[in-house]
């Protein structure tokens, strides 16, 4: 966490500044998959982006998501003891879930627009925490020890992404569906035991909640 | 801008040289999640043993092959022995150490009674074996304190031993651990070692 702080710092300073410059705000939700791991995980995304820049072609937004795990992997491994008054082994149950956030900045270009539609092109880049959460189920974890178990996987890194936006104006707001896919965050894969960094696919649907300048 | 003699940049280089390191770990650690500051129980040749001493967590040093200019020192967190000295039957001893400077203890053993005549075949047999330690002719002891010895149970997941790494199968030890001593407990211990044979980086002195 000590390495976002001089982030969330800078951003408290940006913030103000940029808030006289927008009128719109984006709300959505939708839903992750990952790309790297076989079967894959499955998560629900929620997030807001605001467009700091909003010009008609081009605008840069920021954004934070979050996203909690839908779809799980579970399995099992075997434990082992040496006691020999015990069984030698037994099945351990386990079961693996994916968070993730992200703070990205993204840059939007509108490539066609008729009628009351638009598509527009992305790419982003940010900051993107993951975590692949597993635990096991009730064994005696004093007798017995998992051979090769599935561990935790957690980093955070910068990230870069990209995808393509439509868009529909409604007049007063607009709904957009965006498709989209972030890398997952650029670190070493040192201790990446039992999973790969997950790579999200995302879908989202979002509505544009458009708001007066203060400044007008 | 003066120019440096070019003997005294030959000299120059050859320290430069003689203090290059070149460090090789061969130890991976991975934290179990269900047992604070220990490795996870794996046969993958992590070449780490760990565990609780009263508990308190108890870890090998990792095997590092320090390399410097026309030298090499090898420090491995494992070492197996065979004494052949007795006339009816020999002793295996498997000696696990920690950093020297690292706070006590700074080795746990496994002394065991095994047949006159052991051979890689015989340590083989331990494959997918577990044993009962008596504490009498074979125990676990700590700090090679041959006063305490200590009871307990072993099983070897993995125990193979084969001449010049017959069949392209490496030569491994894995598997998990208890013991009781005197003045010690040892619990949810684990291991895990690749088992190179020969001088130079080898583990195995029999």
């Amino acid at each position: 966490m000590n390495t976002l702080k001089p982030r969330l710092l800078a951003l408290l300073f940006v913030l103000p500044v940029l808030s006289y410059a927008q009128n719109t705000i984006e709300p959505y939700v939708g839903y992750s998959i990952d790309l790297a791991n076989k079967p894959s995980f499955g998560q629900a995304n929620i997030g807001l982006q605001y467009p700091v820049i909003n010009h008609r072609v081009y605008q840069m937004l920021i954004r934070v998501q979050g996203a909690l795990p839908l779809s799980n992997h579970s399995g099992i491994d075997a434990a082992y003891t040496s006691n020999p008054s015990l069984p030698l082994n037994i099945t351990a149950a386990y079961k693996a879930k994916w968070y993730s956030a992200a703070f990205i900045i993204g840059n939007r270009f509108k490539l066609i627009a008729w009628y009351k539609n638009s598509i527009s092109p992305f790419v982003n880049a940010g900051i993107a925490y993951q975590k692949i959460n597993t635990a096991y189920g009730n064994y005696n974890m004093e007798q017995y020890t998992v051979l090769n178990p599935h561990r935790d996987l957690k980093k955070i890194g910068l990230c870069i992404g990209g995808g393509i936006q439509y868009k529909r104006n409604l007049g007063t707001g607009a709904v957009f569906l965006q498709v989209e896919v972030l890398s997952s965050p650029l670190v070493d894969s040192v201790n990446n035991y039992s999973y790969k960094l997950p790579v999200p696919l995302s879908i989202n649907i979002g509505y544009v909640v458009e708001f007066k300048n203060r400044n007008k | 801008m003066k120019t440096m003699p070019s003997l005294q940049w030959i000299i120059f280089a050859f320290i430069s040289i003689a203090f290059v390191s070149c460090d090789k770990n061969y130890t991976v650690f991975y934290e179990d999640n269900d047992a604070e500051d220990l490795s996870v129980f794996s046969d993958k040749g992590n070449n780490v043993m760990s565990c609780y001493i009263n508990g308190y967590p108890f870890r090998t040093r990792n095997r590092m092959s320090y390399g410097r200019f026309a030298s090499s020192v090898f420090s491995p967190e494992i070492e197996l022995f065979k004494d052949d000295t007795a006339t009816d039957s020999d002793t295996l001893i498997i000696n696990w150490q920690s950093d020297i400077d690292s706070p006590n203890p700074y080795s746990v053993s496994l002394v065991l009674a095994v047949k006159k005549g052991f051979s890689y075949n015989d340590f083989t047999a331990f494959n997918n074996n577990r044993l009962a330690i008596n504490g009498t002719d074979s125990y676990f002891m700590v700090n090679s304190n041959r006063a305490e010895k200590g009871t307990g149970s072993i099983y070897f997941i993995r125990a193979i031993l084969m001449p010049g790494n017959a069949a392209g199968i490496s030569n491994q030890l894995s598997g998990v651990f208890e013991a009781t001593l005197p003045s010690l407990k040892i619990t949810r211990g684990r291991f895990d070692h690749s088992l190179p044979v020969g001088v130079g980086e080898g583990v195995v002195f029999f």
